[in-house]
């Protein structure tokens, strides 16, 4: 069979050379669209300091294109519980572009794990030795993603 | 800036038609800790999921293989308003993030493909259709559509440009 519609979207996170903050380029395309979206993020307290975006391609030249500049209503929000429904009704939704809004959080959500890499770098090889492992001892040794998802669940 | 990578996550979608009503979506996603793969079909007439599989290719723990069962929750879920937050709540949250993730970036490419899918006929049928006769069609065929963004809403600017 031959796919009729498809659909690539990358992320790349860097961490400035300070450690302070996080840069988050996410980039997509598909039939009707080529994006892309840029934030830089300060790791403590994980707020959108700035963002870039720009649209290369749509199918409605001229009309999308009206909605890049919504993307600056979520410089100051803060990457935790809540941000998708923030970032549809501030960037989205019928009132806006979700292929922006995805961008956003395609960027938000590659910071999360750009600083779950390392610990979980760390953690792994000591994982795979660890005898009657439980969520709990994993959610011990990863404070920050107990009950994330099943493998964390303690409560 | 950094001049080394800290994180890359991919994300790829495939929709191929199964028949008139029925289409496959392919889901693969990659990064530096996780691959994971889904595959679902998808009917067109009460826009929801017929059946669904998934497979994680690598993985952090041994705790996480297990979660790829909860995608059976996601059978006879419906592409409607909050979908995304009840695929975060009942198999994110109690499964795996990433499948929940990756599913979510599926459904959010049924609306495109089935506009693309159109808009490759129509203008095959009829060379000369305007942008604005294309949305009057697809608003007319596919309500749903009024629901995806701006463009496409009650508010469309295309709406006021009739000359286009």
């Amino acid at each position: 069979m031959v796919l009729f519609y498809t659909k690539n979207k990358s992320v790349h996170v860097y961490e400035d050379k300070n450690k302070k903050t996080l840069t988050s380029r996410a980039t997509m395309e598909d039939f009707f669209f080529k994006g892309e979206v840029e934030i830089e993020v300060k790791i403590a307290g994980m707020e959108i300091l700035k963002i870039d975006g720009k649209i290369e391609r749509t199918m409605f030249p001229g009309y999308c294109d009206g909605y890049l500049n919504k993307i600056q209503n979520v410089v100051g929000l803060r990457i935790g519980s809540g941000l998708t429904k923030k970032i549809m009704k501030l960037v989205g939704d019928t009132d806006g572009c979700n292929y922006l809004a995805g961008l956003i959080m395609e960027c938000c959500e590659g910071c999360i794990l750009a600083l779950t890499v390392k610990p979980l770098e760390r953690a792994v090889p000591e994982i795979k030795q660890m005898k009657d492992l439980t969520p709990k001892k994993l959610a011990d040794m990863l404070p920050n993603m107990k009950n994330s998802c099943l493998a964390f669940k303690v409560d | 800036m950094e001049d080394v990578l800290g994180f890359n996550r991919n994300k790829f979608i495939g929709i191929e038609k199964i028949d008139d009503n029925t289409i496959r979506v392919f889901g693969t996603l990659e990064d530096n800790l996780y691959a994971h793969e889904i595959e679902f079909e998808f009917d067109l007439n009460e826009l929801k999921i017929l059946k669904i599989k998934g497979h994680m290719r690598r993985f952090t723990t041994p705790l996480c293989p297990p979660a790829a069962e909860l995608l059976q929750k996601a059978v006879g879920m419906k592409l409607e308003p909050g979908i995304t937050s009840k695929i975060k709540r009942e198999i994110s949250r109690p499964g795996c993030r990433h499948f929940g993730n990756l599913l979510n970036e599926c459904l959010n490419s049924i609306i495109p493909a089935i506009l693309s899918n159109e808009w490759r006929k129509v203008k095959e049928e009829n060379p000369e259709m305007t942008r604005t006769e294309f949305f009057k069609y697809i608003s007319e065929k596919i309500p749903i559509v009024s629901d995806y963004c701006a463009i496409f809403s009650e508010k469309s600017p295309i709406k006021s440009n009739p000359s286009e």
